[in-house]
């Protein structure tokens, strides 16, 4: 448990980095109905998938259709 | 300046509103925590692995891990965090020009100069704050674990990294003056990258090319002067001037449609 405590520092500002990406990425995709590659099953596989970092930012990347 | 001024808010909010700031923002926050994170998996992974390694007829013995493991961790994730940066720089202009979407700016009168000048301020901006704050939260992270007192000249070393990255933001957007394509641009910024690193590895002008301040991790361990560097942080800079003013030059006489 200790060992695990040493890594508290770490572990929580990534978990909500983490999840602030995956969270925002979702509801981009859940609210827009085209995209610029891909279709919306696509892309939330990728983020779930790839939910460490690459999911999401892949999706902001090469998915999110400008506005 | 009324004009400069009011392009760089544009900048600005058209960076904010694609999202591109927060994912600047999460990749620097990444890098910055897992410097530190992979210093400290370290012992634990040599003892997770050393049954597989005596197997093999290697021994791992104790290892010591400090600040310094931590900014050699840094050092390793650099040129991954500047790959990242440029990847999300490269389409800065290149974008606009496959749009069309400078032409009605620049027929009312707004003077290509500013263009140029305002899309170099933002990229090298993006680059400033996403590297300074990475290093911020190493820093933070070895002072609270280890301190950093065993490394020297620590802010001349993170001064000599983000000089060579402030290189390659300059010369990416003056090949995005240039190319109309983003992959032109990218393909252009390596090709320069890689003629440095080529000229860099004649001991005659090794210690004038860009790339060499990236060796400068050796000034941590104390194994280099500052004077090895100067010449080169010099040459960068004067680069970099001819870079801009160069990119000025053709962005004048750019077929922008």
């Amino acid at each position: 448990m200790s060992e695990i405590q040493e890594f508290f520092p770490f572990l929580i500002p990534l978990i909500l980095l983490q999840l602030s990406l995956f969270l925002s990425a979702l509801y981009h995709i859940l609210t827009h109905d085209s995209y610029r590659r891909g279709t919306r099953g696509l892309w939330l596989i990728v983020i779930i998938a790839g939910m460490e970092f690459i999911g999401p930012i892949l999706y902001f990347l090469f998915g999110k259709e400008e506005s | 300046m009324i004009q400069w001024t009011a392009f760089l808010k544009k900048e600005w909010i058209e960076f904010t509103r694609s999202k591109r700031v927060w994912i600047v923002l999460a990749v620097c926050i990444f890098f910055g925590i897992m410097n530190p994170a992979i210093a400290k998996l370290t012992p634990w992974m040599l003892e997770y692995f050393s049954d597989s390694f005596s197997e093999m007829g290697i021994v791992a013995g104790q290892v010591q891990i400090d600040a310094l493991t931590s900014w050699a961790q840094f050092d390793k994730n650099y040129s991954l965090l500047l790959i990242l940066i440029l990847l999300l720089l490269s389409n800065l202009l290149t974008e606009e020009y496959q749009k069309g979407t400078l032409i009605p700016i620049i027929t009312r009168g707004m003077s290509r100069w500013k263009v140029l000048t305002v899309k170099s301020a933002m990229a090298a901006a993006v680059w400033t704050a996403g590297y300074w704050l990475c290093v911020l939260i190493t820093y933070g992270y070895n002072e609270y674990f280890w301190g950093n007192q065993t490394a020297d000249h620590l802010f001349l070393y993170c001064g000599c990294l983000y000089l060579a990255g402030l290189w390659m933001t300059i010369a990416l957007i003056s090949a995005s003056a240039y190319f109309s394509s983003s992959t032109g641009v990218i393909l252009c910024s390596i090709l320069e990258f890689a003629l440095s690193y080529c000229i860099g590895m004649t001991d005659a002008a090794g210690r004038y090319v860009p790339t060499h301040l990236l060796n400068a991790s050796l000034l941590l361990s104390g194994n280099a002067e500052i004077s090895d560097y100067a010449a080169s942080a010099l040459v960068t800079g004067i680069i970099a001037a001819v870079h801009l003013a160069l990119a000025v030059f053709i962005f004048q006489r750019k077929n922008l449609c």
